[in-house]
């Protein structure tokens, strides 16, 4: 047995078989075809050209991408229905007897060295679009990745270099264990959807020549690791483990179109948390009460330009169009801090974190913001938009985002209201909650970023972690007093950050009067069951616990006591 | 069949677009429809063809067309040609 350790980064437990999908190396074989034979080869070409042209309409067709992105696929396109192409390849597949693999081959060799020798540089430059068609003719031809789909079942664990985006859907119709990745992290497009639908992924696991097709494999996407042929004990145990999470998310399952109350009758605004469009299936599968917090770094990020207005609009409508009537609070650009976008004129920060971010970065480069601004307005037509501004330190940072808005939505002439709101998570905010209050339409409070700026401690500095600390009286506090002063000024409160699906502290946020909690999409049910089994009543009833006290471990002590208290141990059927 | 010659005077020659914007109008016709320069002849409804002529700006190029439209084609092109192909 093998041990292979990678990092987990959607949890789960998978047992199966490995099912390795190799890297598309073009490796074309060459043979020679019988007479009978040239019109099937001929006509797999068509086939093949007729394929790809229709996945470059339905690419077109999906997103309104900026101009030159567009000629480009054009230009693929003329390629494609290209007739002089069409007879070169034909031919050579008729008089020299070749499969149409190797006939390509020849062709385009021919032709890619031709325009690679041509001294005006525009035209040498033309030997791109070339080698692009012949890839893509040969994968298409190979057809690799879907051969391998059909082969997968219940039983198989995915092992790959870097998965598509595309492919997670197929995995989870195919109810495959997990999947095993050398690339990728917790916020790569691919984990992320598969964190939603609970599909198991370990990534940074060097599998090559350690793992082959066909072996035993037991996924720990808890731990992160891959063990390799396992002995029977091994198996048994993770058997168990495996029939336990089955009977969770079942469980879970039963309660997915329920709407989320407590015990005693409080309905609670239970909202997702997510970064795209394809998250709102799951978001809806899992009655949802709306989005509390849609991420926009998405279609900034891994790119060397700035996305268009167009690009942005499409994204942003085809989440608001998913969502029904139900509200989608999208916060705007939060770019800065650790998250660097390619195209950002790299400031070299000392102290990034306390550096030009969140709203910040947006009221430096107006134009950048006025193009999202934009975008979500002309979406917000086709479903229920508001806007919150990230990181907000004072009245007059909201004050000048909202003027751009409302800028935005006189030269749009757009008619409807937006609400506007503040995400709270810096303590300069919470302290001037009351004031913020009177200028917003709701509040949202970013835990993570909140506890990290109250207690001066970077969570991802090792060796102070352990001051990272939730139960910090003094963050609790801050949190207390916004949702008080959203509750006078009569406007809604949110939490959104990873403190609201924490079952430790929901009861406490519920107490200090917050009315909806936003969640990642795999923790929606996890939370609606435990606030399912709390009696509300007792929680208002229950006296304050943040009285008096200023240390951590005393204020674990006093919540711990309190949920015991208000928690309703009922059995599930 | 009709040869005509033709200078190219648009400014960048037979780039992207204006090779583009040729081909697909001769694909709308059923003449044949080839392009010489100097020695070298290609299918003008071919984009590869087209590009691989290279015409940069003042070359001389001859347009040969044969079938039943061919006047209407080659009218087409030289309004095309004439026009700069709108640049």
């Amino acid at each position: 047995m093998q041990t292979l350790v990678g990092i987990a980064v959607s949890s789960g437990i998978g047992i199966g078989q490995a099912i390795i999908v190799s890297e598309k190396s073009i490796e074309i074989e060459k043979r020679h075809i019988d007479q009978a034979e040239i019109e099937k080869e001929q006509g797999r070409y068509i086939s093949a050209i007729e394929a790809i042209s229709k996945n470059i309409d339905e690419h077109l067709d999906q997103f309104i991408k900026a101009t030159e992105e567009r000629e480009i696929f054009e230009a693929h396109k003329m390629i494609l229905a290209d007739p002089e192409i069409q007879k070169g390849v034909f031919d050579l597949i008729a008089t020299e007897l070749y499969n149409l693999e190797y006939a390509l081959k020849i062709y385009f060799d021919k032709t890619i060295s031709f325009f690679k020798e041509m001294k005006n540089s525009f035209y040498a430059e033309r030997a791109d679009d070339y080698q692009d068609i012949y890839k893509r003719l040969i994968n298409q031809l190979q057809n690799k990745s879907s051969l391998i789909i059909d082969e997968m079942d219940q039983d198989s664990i995915v092992l790959m270099k870097d998965c598509p985006p595309s492919m997670i859907a197929e995995l989870i119709k195919k109810k495959v264990q997990g999947l095993v990745l050398v690339k990728g992290n917790k916020t790569s497009h691919a984990v992320i959807l598969a964190r939603g639908m609970s599909l198991p992924v370990v990534t940074g696991v060097q599998f090559y020549q350690k793992i082959n097709n066909g072996d035993s494999l037991i996924l720990d996407a808890e731990q992160g690791t891959v063990f390799v042929n396992p002995d029977e004990k091994l198996l048994n145990k993770y058997h168990e483990q495996k029939d336990k999470e089955n009977e969770e998310l079942a469980n879970l399952k039963s309660i997915s179109s329920l709407p989320t109350v407590t015990a005693d009758g409080k309905v609670i605004q239970l909202m997702a948390n997510i970064e795209m469009p394809e998250e709102m299936e799951i978001v809806n599968q899992n009655n949802a009460d709306g989005i509390g917090l849609f991420r926009t770094e998405f279609l900034y990020m891994d790119r060397d330009t700035l996305p268009t207005e167009n690009e942005l609009f499409e994204f942003y409508k085809a989440v608001s169009e998913k969502a029904k009537e139900k509200p989608v609070i999208v916060r705007t650009i939060d770019v800065g801090g650790d998250k660097m976008a390619k195209w950002y004129p790299h400031l070299q920060e000392i102290n990034p974190y306390l550096g030009c971010r969140g709203i910040r970065f947006s009221l430096t480069y107006p134009e950048i913001f006025k193009t999202q601004i934009r975008a979500i307005l002309r979406a917000a037509e086709f479903g229920n938009l508001q806007i919150m501004f990230p990181l907000v330190s004072s009245v007059e940072e909201f004050r000048k985002a909202k003027n751009y808005v409302l800028e935005c939505a006189a030269e749009l002439q757009f008619k409807q209201e937006i609400r506007i709101g503040t995400m709270i998570e810096i303590p300069s905010a919470a302290l001037i909650a009351d004031q913020l209050a009177k200028e917003s339409d709701f509040f949202s409070i970013g835990t993570n970023d909140l506890l990290q700026y109250t207690v001066a401690v970077d969570r991802n500095n090792e060796t102070i972690a352990g001051l990272y600390n939730s139960y910090h009286p003094a963050f609790l506090k801050l949190i207390k007093m916004t949702a008080e002063a959203a509750i006078r000024n009569n406007i809604m409160i949110a939490v959104c950050g990873e403190l609201a699906a924490n079952e430790s502290f929901i009861g406490l946020l519920l107490k200090f009067g917050v009315q909806e909690l936003s969640v990642s999409t795999h923790s929606l049910l996890k939370t609606r069951r435990f606030i399912s089994s709390i009696n509300y009543q007792k929680l208002v009833d229950y006296p304050d616990v943040l009285a008096d006290i200023g240390d951590s471990g005393k204020m674990k002590e006093a919540i711990d006591k309190m949920n015991m208290e208000i928690i309703e141990r009922k059995e599930k059927v | 069949m009709i040869k005509k010659k033709i200078i190219v005077q648009n400014p960048l020659g037979l780039h992207a677009r204006p090779s583009s914007l040729l081909v697909k109008l001769a694909n709308q016709f059923r003449s044949d429809f080839y392009i010489r320069k100097d020695d070298m002849t290609i299918n003008g409804k071919s984009i590869m063809g087209v590009m691989m002529l290279a015409a940069e700006c003042m070359s001389e190029i001859e347009l040969i067309i044969d079938g039943v439209d061919e006047e209407y084609l080659l009218q087409e092109v030289e309004k095309l040609f004439a026009e700069r192909f709108g640049e």
